[in-house]
């Protein structure tokens, strides 16, 4: 009986977790036909009340995906490898153009507008979250 | 009197905020340099040599095809740029974008479709390193590859300013990010009428 309760909470709390973190507005801009290279962009929400990190992300159909930061320095731009990303405690990050951003590379199948990505977030208490990112134009 | 004083005084401080606002998008060069010449060439072995910037306005970017953020974001608003500026300028005065690979080596078959696909009046060039090494000196730009990881994957390191070359062939201003398309266009119109007027 313990052991069931026991299971219970851990089910509820983890499904707690679920719905206190979310994504919203995940959209992947077309890129020529050519392009192996894609950069994803979305609205993450903590709406819990302790701070919460991504250590990993990865995309269907992407043999490498990563966490990176366009930087200006100086007037020449470049990019930088996060190696996790917080998302504090009833806050929101937005990554977005030119800013923060999440790496698509090394393309394996043909992207076309309307398609959608499938995005993992890997979060460092184990939680995972599923993201659905629509490939659309720039804007 | 102290009325007039009070009005001229406000219209300059007006005259002279926009005029600030207006230049946070774009550098005037003190003394506009000659770019020399070069010969890059379009995925067809279309020719774009120094002729091809006489007597019309040029936008220079550089960067890679492999280049998922900077590159595609500031082709995306300087084509937004762009059509703000065909409200403010004579057609023949707006300005054609070059895109100019850096990175020869991935993108000779790539670079034109890649402009094209940000507008199609836009054109994308590479070519041999020392060529494209003319380009990157004239405008006083800049470009390193950085060490590939595992996967073989290399970033390029690159200016991000766009040079402006008047009809003249010479480099006159340069755009900053963040490329906003009104503040942008306003930029490129004051600057061809400093042109026209001889003072640019």
């Amino acid at each position: 009986m313990k052991s069931t309760l026991i299971a219970l909470l851990t089910l509820f709390s983890s499904y707690a977790w679920c719905t206190e973190l979310s994504v919203r507005d995940a959209y992947v801009p077309l890129m020529p036909p050519a392009s192996k290279t894609y950069a994803a962009y979305m609205s993450i929400v903590n709406a819990s009340e302790r701070n919460r990190t991504i250590t990993k992300v990865s995309a269907d159909g992407f043999g490498m995906t990563h966490l990176h930061n366009s930087v200006e320095k100086d007037g020449v731009a470049s990019m930088e490898l996060l190696h996790m990303l917080e998302i504090p405690a009833g806050e929101t990050v937005i990554l977005s153009p030119g800013a923060r951003h999440i790496m698509l590379m090394m393309r394996s199948k043909k992207v076309s507008k309307g398609d959608m990505i499938k995005i993992t977030l890997s979060f460092s208490d184990g939680e995972v979250v599923t993201v659905e990112a629509v490939v659309r134009e720039f804007n | 009197m102290n009325k007039l004083i009070t009005l001229v005084c406000c219209c300059w401080l007006i005259l002279l905020s926009s005029s600030a606002r207006a230049q946070l998008q774009g550098v005037e060069l003190d003394s506009p340099e000659l770019i020399p010449s070069f010969t890059l060439s379009e995925k067809d072995g279309s020719l774009f040599t120094a002729q091809d910037l006489k007597d019309s306005w040029t936008l220079l970017m550089f960067g890679f095809n492999s280049c998922p953020d900077v590159c595609p974001f500031t082709l995306h608003n300087l084509e937004a740029a762009l059509a703000e500026t065909a409200l403010r300028v004579r057609p023949d005065n707006l300005p054609r974008v070059v895109f100019i690979s850096v990175d020869p080596e991935r993108d000779r078959e790539t670079v034109s479709d890649y402009a094209r696909f940000f507008h199609p009046d836009f054109r994308g060039v590479t070519g041999e390193q020392e060529q494209i090494d003319v380009l990157v000196n004239a405008t006083d730009s800049f470009y390193r590859y950085m060490p590939a990881d595992s996967s073989g994957y290399y970033e390029v390191q690159h200016s991000s300013a766009v040079s402006v070359v008047g009809p003249d062939g010479m480099v006159r201003a340069k755009l900053q990010p963040p490329f906003h398309a009104g503040k942008t266009a306003e930029f490129l119109a004051r600057l061809q009428i400093a042109y026209r007027r001889g003072d640019g």
